[in-house]
């Protein structure tokens, strides 16, 4: 399948099975992703979407297959990878004496931003969470958690943007800014692979679908895609 | 120079830094929180080990069945302290299958979250995680090495300080040695491999020991000379000292080795190394053995097959036990326990006693309560399975004890017939040791029912939580309240392995009956909670 148009192929999986160590949940499936397409992944319950992200992401291997990245096979290890990609993964721990900004200072300074300050008081105002910038972990909500995942992913400069189920636990009004923010990030040249179950998000900021479906990946229209989660 | 590294040299930034500044601006009352926090474990600790060296004083003692007369079997060949050397090789072979297990290079999930996706030099996150896994097989190897320096001490019956001092030294260079080794095959990738191999290796050790017993019964000159000098050198200065010298270069290489190797190990395994370091953890804390002997999912996968004409005669309930105890070996423990027991006192001097024959039903009552447990609690504890079944609850906990009780009379039969067999106990009442055994069996059932209802626990939040301790030990209380019963209901089938001539007191029967009751609540329903009041 190939959902870009632009010759710049940032993400490749060829003939990938995914699975965990022998047993296959998915496969074979091709996909191919241009710079700053918007590729929405969806699926019922149980159809290989986040087992597919953590192949793509090198933390599990393909049964078979490959996936590359700009051009090289995945290694979460490479530097590469490491500066270009971002990921934001459903439920991520966090260290339970940091606080809310200092979560967000140890990506930036991570990803050595020179204005790491203004970055990070500026991610907090977006997701607004100025009021508890100075909390721990556990004196969050989980909504609240959710957010600081989110700014600590959109926080860092990335070439590819992957992020699993991001409306979960939002309010209406942050996932629609998260949405216009995405939009603007791939209308600025970041790729976005994003699971998501929510159809406003394929039409609003994702141009294709990619729907694994009895085990086999097909290539839709972020429209088609959408129809597929309201059917 | 190229592009990689300078800009890996280019950001200095080191994420423990923000933890060193969390660390520094506590208060003096989140100081002298995380403190006490400290102070209580390194106290329950040392009450562990007090205890922990007593028992084993006391297993000693009933081994060789102070006081008592033993048999002396006609395939007895070699003493206690001439074992010795071998359990050193198992050993070692546990320290590293453990810290393979362990990876032993692993990083928490927050740390795998938050610190490996960063574009930084993974240097100082392995260092410190190196540091850390060398501290704990050091700390591991010399803890070990206690145990048997206590255990030969505790045999010879007399105390060196000089040797016990390089003992205790080459023990715990060989902790860094086994867990830098660890390491480099982490670096490779080859934990799996390396840990079948180890597996084989212990089958290899027990089948040169069976041959050695072998050539020791038919009085083969050569093999007497080698068990006489390997047990009479391992007390010794002239043995301890070299080893120590020579494990001190061993480990110094093998660090450098480690080191050298450490930046090819990737994220993933860093990640599930934490993930395994956090189970293991809790495990030891809590005393919970599930998440270290739960079967694995590769292994279920290989005997996906075994059981399924046998199950399929079977009501729903019961095809789930069964197959849960052939798919995931559950049976292995009890079975290599009973081989283990049999083999002891038909070889090893003195063991055939009375006072050791009570030993070990005691450790299988301890043994069957945990394993059964890992059986039944689906059945247990989980009110979807119920639901799905469409059985009530009652009804699958009637089920499990059953089972449970079906399961402990095949194992207490088992070894008591073996020692009969092996003359170490009488069965003259032949009766007396079936009540006996039922009665031992209902009370092993009603434990591992109490076991399995433990729900999961959240380890990292008990871990974090500052009231933690106080948690694991009622955790434990109610541990020992399930255990403490079970023991009690053994107390007939001491009572004959101690004196079989005098039979059984009826309070003793009176008290172990009222405990073994506790496996018919399933049955007896509302009559039961009308006799508890």
């Amino acid at each position: 399948m190939q959902t870009g148009q632009s010759t710049k192929i940032v993400l490749e999986a060829r003939e990938l099975i995914i699975g965990y160590q022998q047993r296959v949940i998915c496969g074979p499936l091709d996909l191919q992703v241009s710079a700053g397409d918007g590729v929405g992944i969806i699926g019922a319950n149980g159809s290989g979407k986040s087992t597919l992200v953590r192949t793509i992401l090198g933390h599990l291997s393909p049964v078979q297959g490959t996936v590359e990245f700009l051009g090289l096979p995945v290694n979460e290890d490479s530097l590469a990878f490491r500066q270009h990609v971002a990921v934001q993964i459903t439920d991520g721990a966090f260290f339970e004496e940091l606080t809310v900004a200092e979560h967000l200072e140890l990506v930036a300074r991570g990803h050595n931003l020179n204005s790491w300050k203004q970055s990070v008081s500026e991610e907090l105002e977006f997701f607004e969470l100025q009021q508890v910038a100075g909390l721990l972990p556990s004196e969050l909500s989980s909504g609240q958690r959710r957010k600081v995942l989110l700014a600590a992913t959109l926080i860092r400069p990335a070439q590819l943007m992957i992020l699993d189920e991001p409306e979960q636990r939002l309010d209406l009004r942050i996932r629609q800014k998260l949405y216009d923010r995405l939009a603007v990030l791939r209308g600025s040249g970041t790729t976005l692979l994003v699971v998501t179950h929510d159809p406003q998000m394929l039409r609003h900021c994702l141009n294709h679908a990619f729907l694994l479906n009895e085990d086999q990946g097909e290539a839709l229209h972020s429209e088609a895609g959408a129809q597929w989660l309201e059917r | 120079m190229n592009a990689r590294e300078k800009l890996l040299q280019e950001n200095k930034f080191d994420p423990q830094q923000l933890l060193n500044r969390a660390k520094r601006r506590r208060n003096f009352s989140e100081r002298f929180d995380h403190f006490s926090d400290v102070y209580v474990w390194v106290l329950a600790a040392v009450v562990a080990l007090a205890y922990l060296f007593s028992a084993i004083f006391g297993l000693i003692f009933a081994l060789l069945g102070q006081t008592v007369a033993h048999v002396q079997t006609p395939w007895t060949v070699w003493s206690l302290q001439e074992l010795s050397p071998v359990l050193l090789i198992l050993s070692a072979i546990c320290v590293l299958r453990l810290f393979l297990y362990l990876g032993p290079v692993g990083v928490n999930a927050a740390k795998a979250d938050w610190w490996l996706p960063l574009p930084i030099s993974t240097r100082p996150i392995l260092g410190r995680s190196i540091r850390s896994a060398l501290l704990s097989g050091l700390l591991t190897s010399s803890f070990v090495g206690v145990l048997w320096l206590i255990v030969m001490f505790g045999l010879v019956g007399a105390y060196e300080p000089l040797v016990a001092l390089y003992a205790l030294i080459s023990f715990a260079l060989s902790g860094v040695l086994l867990t830098s080794l660890a390491v480099v095959l982490q670096s490779y990738g080859l934990q799996p491999r390396a840990q079948r191999w180890l597996g084989r290796c212990i089958v290899a050790a027990i089948v040169v020991l069976a041959a050695f017993w072998f050539l020791l019964q038919v009085k083969i000159p050569w093999a007497i000379s080698v068990f006489e000098g390997a047990s009479s050198s391992v007390l010794r200065l002239s043995a301890w000292a070299p080893a120590a010298i020579g494990l001190l270069c061993l480990s110094v290489l093998s660090t450098w080795w480690a080191w050298k190797r450490s930046p090819r190990i990737g994220a993933r395994d860093m990640r599930v190394a934490g993930e395994h370091q956090r189970l293991a953890l809790g495990s030891a804390m809590q005393a919970d053995t599930r998440g270290a002997v739960e079967p694995s999912s590769a292994s279920i996968g290989r005997r996906r097959r075994r059981g399924n004409k046998l199950a399929s005669r079977l009501p729903v309930a019961w095809r789930i036990l069964v197959l849960r105890l052939l798919r995931g070996g559950r049976w292995h423990a009890t079975l290599g326990y009973l081989v283990m027991v049999m083999a002891l006192v038909a070889t090893v001097e003195q063991v055939a006693n009375p006072l050791s024959a009570l030993l070990f039903y005691l450790v299988l009552c301890l043994l069957l309560t945990i394993n059964v447990a890992g059986t039944i609690s689906p059945l247990i504890s989980q009110p979807q399975l119920t639901q799905h079944l469409g059985q009530s609850a009652v009804k699958l906990q009637r089920t499990a004890v059953l089972f449970a009780v079906f399961y402990c009379v095949i194992a207490l039969t088992t070894l008591t017939g073996g020692l009969a067999l092996l003359g170490v106990v009488q069965l003259s009442n032949f009766w007396l040791w079936g009540a006996a055994v039922i009665v031992g069996s209902l009370g092993g059932a009603a434990a591992s029912l109490g076991h399995a209802q433990r729900k999961e626990r959240d380890w990292e939040s008990l871990l974090g939580g500052s009231t933690s301790d106080t948690t694991v030990v009622m955790v434990l209380m109610n541990e020992a309240s399930t255990l403490i019963p079970a023991v009690a209901t053994y107390a007939p089938l001491f009572a004959l392995v101690l004196s079989p001539e005098t039979g059984i007191g009826w309070p003793l029967w009176g008290i172990s009956v009222l405990f073994a009751l506790r496996a018919l609540r399933p049955f007896l329903g509302r009559a039961y909670a009308g006799l508890r009041g």
